[in-house]
């Protein structure tokens, strides 16, 4: 029993041993840069302003991977769901003269149908022809990706970009509000509110009753009447709507444009952050932020020590494997 | 269990994170004292980087300014690599503003905006930007005229070609390298008007063995020179194995190519970063918009391949000289007439493109062989 | 312009290309068939590539860098091993981890090997058969390396499908509780074909900065190991189709090379979905056709943990 507590204390420990003394290697104080880390993600309002900004698709990633995991299915493809709902916003950021209060929730809409109709087609592989979904999710990802770069380089490039592959920016009006004189935006709480309501709804409806009976144990769940097919195509779908909301919060709050390269792998990341969350939305909020660190201090550890951005890959890399490595040592207890 | 085990993780962060705060903020106070007048000489410099140094090409040729001017003036430099356009840069913009460096270069066109933004909030700091058109009281830009420099490699080329085919491995459809290919074109023109220029796009900055490929795909359709817009010299490999004649690019690349390669269009960064950084030094430092060329030495070529005949090596000499004596603008070779693939007009005998123009510019030169993805009208 | 010449050179282009892509695919092959699912290729790949770079500079003999990328790829796939079966972690987020680790130790490690020049492998054109006209620039021109992945496809097909020891590896993947209770040692056959699989995976980088272009420089594979993940699907788990979707895939990059260099006009953004998309039909029509989940290890990324049930 003692051990459930050890394990996590130990892995993290662990982990900021090992590279503990791969900075030392480098000359770089250990100690002294972990001050850094965390100073610069939480005691200045822009630290903190720019962790809340990691952490937000991180969040509606992390749920993305989540919510299916739930049902039992990989969602590999939320980094292309995001990349086609922030399509669509952009489309309807644009391209469609809306009433100023309209424009938003119309490019959230858009964002959350296109990222589930991204979401539909592996859905619909599995449900109908049982097509493994890790695989079909991370083929259309590339699709995904490259269809956003064709459309910025082609018919969506801006007028007024000096002919970069980039759309114009978007209309105040498409944009989110930002607070503080930070980047902070109202994508933040949006991507909180989601995950609450998220954790309601799986565990107080009879469709988060249902996921979770699939997951747990599918032959139940035939026992009890409820289609696996239907479970399946749904959570897979409302996954890929909230990767889509993801994309949209992206290019309105952070980017206010469409460019090519908008995600530097958030959808890939919510892999991690679902699993340390153990699927659960709420905790899915903590695992976001706990990623959102690692990329804002990895970052400050560049600026302050310009280390090869290569140490913050192997740095992130060794804390989720003692992480995960942690909880299963536990787990074969 | 689980749960229980990530809000132990969490805790243990915050609890940390708010413990390092507090030390942080202490070591702030201790870090920025005001500043006084001796340590002001004391100048450090940023760099934010698109793209990992370990590209051997944009950022590699930037980060040896980076190295060039540490040695020089023995001031501290700081880079941060691999940088996010449009999402990260302002958080590592920022960071570096915060942390009192005076002087931060961010090397892509990508991060104007961010740079711009956070230029606003510490008017004491002075910004520079690279390849882009804004710039504000503390942000200043600057850029090299590389067409100048292929527009001299492209004279080589077009004496050197026999089957009047020379081919141009190119990565993505932005003006910069669009820029670069006309110039080339140009350069081929004015030596041989028969020979063309034939583009093959890869997609990719940085892919050697697709860079590679495309060049071998460009030699297999006849073409005997091949030039390239991509970072490492994998399209030269390809000449040199073909017995064929290539045009580097960034620096020379006489070393992966040691018979094809003829020239190359190089970058020589630490002149501009020179000059920006003495102006700092001796607080003369103004916003300006630096668009250099090869008479201050910020592009130029590499030195000739024993192959290039005495008459060709005079020609381009003399086309360097138009720039050095300032007989010709330095937009040249970009004057008129200029005729664009369809073979219209776009710049009337005598006419001169505007710096605009040409940091917008999107379409090809007759003599061109190849497409440019249409944006909608 | 598109003519025997033009075609012939396309397919030696292919084989070029889709060489580097074939060592990856197989390595992936044997590591999934044994029921391991490893998403590392891309930083084993780098790994290699780097490696085998670097150890041809240090020794000057190419060859003993082909071998310790290999050794460079089977460390990196021993962590993967280490984590998917002996701790029985999940699969899919060490994989993902593994690819940072490999673009990190490379990145770190290898920037003082941008702009050198190692000892490279090179093609051999073989008497007489080489100049048999198309078929000899096809197939008779390449390096060694490029004749080894075909031979390795073979070695490997025979492996799976002819010998009990192939049989062990199939049921550790498809039913290990069965394979188990015949007396297979699970793990143990998990471990070695994560292990051999890492190894070959290392090769396919080894084979891009040593004999395809011949440099170093930072994420060169520049995602052909997310491609190999494709290919172990497209091709089926199986050796044999492995070596021509490889080329396919290979060769659709070079085609749309050669059409831009013949002047065609076409969207490059759009071919380069090509690859994804036909891998996706691919799918689609084996399991139309089967109405059963396609050729995938059924127990692929489950870890098999001894006397439960799954």
């Amino acid at each position: 029993m003692r051990w459930n507590y050890l394990a996590p204390v130990i892995s993290i420990v662990a982990s900021l041993a090992v590279v503990g003394v791969m900075l030392a290697v480098m000359g770089i104080n250990p100690l002294e840069a972990y001050i850094v880390m965390f100073s610069r993600s939480f005691a200045s309002k822009f630290g903190l302003a720019e962790l809340c900004v990691k952490t937000t698709p991180l969040i509606l990633t992390g749920l993305a991977v989540a919510i299916p995991l739930r049902a039992g299915l990989w969602n590999i493809g939320a980094e292309g769901q995001l990349y086609m709902g922030a399509f669509a916003a952009s489309v309807v950021a644009l391209y469609i003269n809306l009433p100023e209060f309209l424009v938003i929730p119309l490019m959230m809409a858009a964002g959350a149908i296109f990222g589930m109709g991204w979401a539909a087609i592996p859905a619909f592989l599995k449900a109908k022809f049982d097509l493994n979904e890790i695989i079909s999710t991370l083929l259309l990802n590339y699709v995904a990706i490259y269809w956003v770069e064709y459309m910025v380089y082609g018919p969506m490039r801006g007028k007024e970009v000096y002919n970069f592959p980039y759309t114009d920016l978007f209309p105040d009006a498409a944009t989110l509000p930002r607070f503080f004189g930070t980047r902070l935006h109202l994508g933040f709480l949006i991507a909180i509110l989601i995950a609450i309501a998220i954790y309601h709804i799986l565990k107080r409806t009879d469709f988060g009753f249902a996921v979770r009976v699939v997951g747990a144990n599918p032959r139940a769940a035939d026992y009890a009447g409820i289609s696996r097919q239907k479970i399946i195509f749904y959570s897979m779908l409302l996954g890929g709507m909230l990767a889509g909301i993801a994309g949209m919060i992206e290019v309105s709050g952070i980017q206010l444009r469409l460019r090519p390269a908008i995600s530097t792998g958030y959808g890939y990341a919510g892999i991690p952050v679902a699993l340390l969350a153990s699927g659960n939305p709420l905790l899915v909020i903590l695992s976001a932020s706990l990623f959102g660190f690692l990329y804002v201090g990895g970052s400050a550890l560049q600026t302050t020590y310009s280390v090869p951005v290569a140490i913050v890959y192997v740095f992130q890399a060794l804390i989720v494997l003692f992480i995960i490595g942690g909880q299963s040592l536990r787990r074969g207890d | 269990m689980k749960a229980k085990f990530l809000v132990l993780i969490i805790l243990a962060v915050l609890a940390a994170g708010l413990l390092a705060g507090c030390a942080g903020e202490e070591g702030k106070q201790v870090t920025t004292p005001a500043t006084t007048p001796e340590e002001k000489k004391e100048i450090k410099a940023a760099f934010v980087y698109v793209s990992p140094i370990g590209d051997a090409g944009w950022t590699y040729m930037h980060d040896q300014g980076r190295q060039f001017i540490e040695k020089k003036y023995g001031i501290k430099t700081a880079y941060t690599e691999n940088v996010a356009e449009g999402g990260d840069d302002e958080r590592v913009i920022r960071e570096y503003a915060e942390q009192g460096y005076d002087v931060i270069f961010t090397t892509s066109f990508g991060f104007m905006d961010a740079t711009i933004t956070v230029a606003k909030d510490f008017p004491d700091t002075i910004f520079e930007h690279c390849s882009g058109y804004k710039t504000a009281e503390n942000v200043g830009t600057y850029f090299g005229r590389m067409y100048q420099a292929r527009y001299l490699t492209g004279i080589v080329a077009g004496a050197m070609t026999k089957t009047n085919k020379i081919g141009y491995v190119a990565a993505h459809p932005i003006p910069e390298v669009i820029r670069g290919i006309n110039a080339f074109a140009l350069g081929v023109k004015k030596v041989n008007p028969e020979a063309k220029v034939y583009v093959v796009w890869t997609g990719t900055w940085y892919d050697p063995a697709k860079e590679k490929e495309a060049a071998i795909s460009l030699l297999d359709e006849g073409c005997d020179v091949i030039a390239q817009h991509q970072d490492s010299p994998a399209a030269q490999q390809a000449a040199e194995e073909r017995g064929a004649y290539s045009i580097g690019y960034h620096s020379d690349m006489s070393k992966f190519a040691p018979n094809a390669h003829l020239t190359a269009a190089v970058w020589n960064w630490s002149v501009i970063y020179s000059y920006i950084i003495e102006q700092v030094m001796q607080g003369t430092w103004k916003s300006e918009e630096i668009w250099w060329g090869i008479d201050r030495g910020v592009v130029g070529i590499a030195p000739f391949n024993d192959a290039v005949p005495e008459d060709v090596r005079k020609m381009v000499e003399e086309e360097k000289e138009k720039y050095l004596s300032g007989e010709v603008a330095e937009q040249y070779p970009f004057v008129g007439p200029i005729y664009d693939q369809q073979g219209n007009l776009v710049k009337a005998e005598g006419e001169v493109m505007t710096d605009e123009e040409l940091l917008s510019m999107n379409f090809f030169v007759d003599n061109v062989v190849g497409e440019i993805p249409a944006a909608s009208e | 312009m598109v003519d025997a010449g033009f075609i012939a050179s396309l397919l030696a282009s292919s084989i070029r290309a889709g060489t580097p892509l074939l060592y990856a695919t197989l390595g992936e092959t044997l590591t999934e068939r044994s029921g391991i699912l490893n998403l590392g290729i891309e930083g084993i790949m780098i790994t290699g590539a780097f490696t085998g770079f670097a150890v041809s500079i240090l020794t000057g003999n190419p060859w003993l860098g082909v071998l310790f990328a290999g050794f460079a790829g089977m460390a990196l796939a021993f962590i993967h091993a280490f984590f998917s079966i002996t701790l029985k972690a999940n699969q899919p987020i060490t994989g993902l981890m593994i690819v940072l680790l490999g673009l990190g130790i490379t990145g770190f490690f290898g920037r003082s090997y941008i702009g050198e020049v190692a000892v490279y492998i090179n093609p051999i054109h073989i008497p007489y058969l080489s100049s048999l006209p198309y078929v000899g620039e096809i197939l008779f021109t390449h390096d060694p390396l490029a004749y080894i992945a075909v031979i390795l496809a073979a070695v490997l097909w025979f492996l799976l499908f002819k010998t009990r020891y192939g049989l062990e590896i199939i049921a550790a993947g498809e039913n290990p509780e069965a394979a188990d209770s015949v007396g297979v040692d699970v793990d143990r056959i998990r471990y070695i074909s994560t292990l051999i699989g890492g190894f070959l995976v290392g090769i396919g980088g080894a084979y891009l900065s040593l004999a395809y272009a011949k440099l170093w420089t930072e994420g060169m594979t520049a995602g052909r190991g997310w491609i190999c993940l494709a290919l172990v699907i497209f091709s089926g788990w199986m050796p044999q189709r492995a070596v021509l979707g490889a080329y396919l895939f290979g060769g659709l990059d070079v085609l749309s090379f050669k059409l831009q260099a013949t002047g065609v006009g076409i969207s490059y953004h759009l071919m380069r979905m090509v690859p994804y998309v036909v891998t996706i039909v691919v799918l689609l029509f084996s399991v139309i056709r089967k109405r059963a989940a396609f050729g995938a290890p059924a127990s692929l990324g489950v870890p098999y943990i001894r006397g439960r049930k799954q």
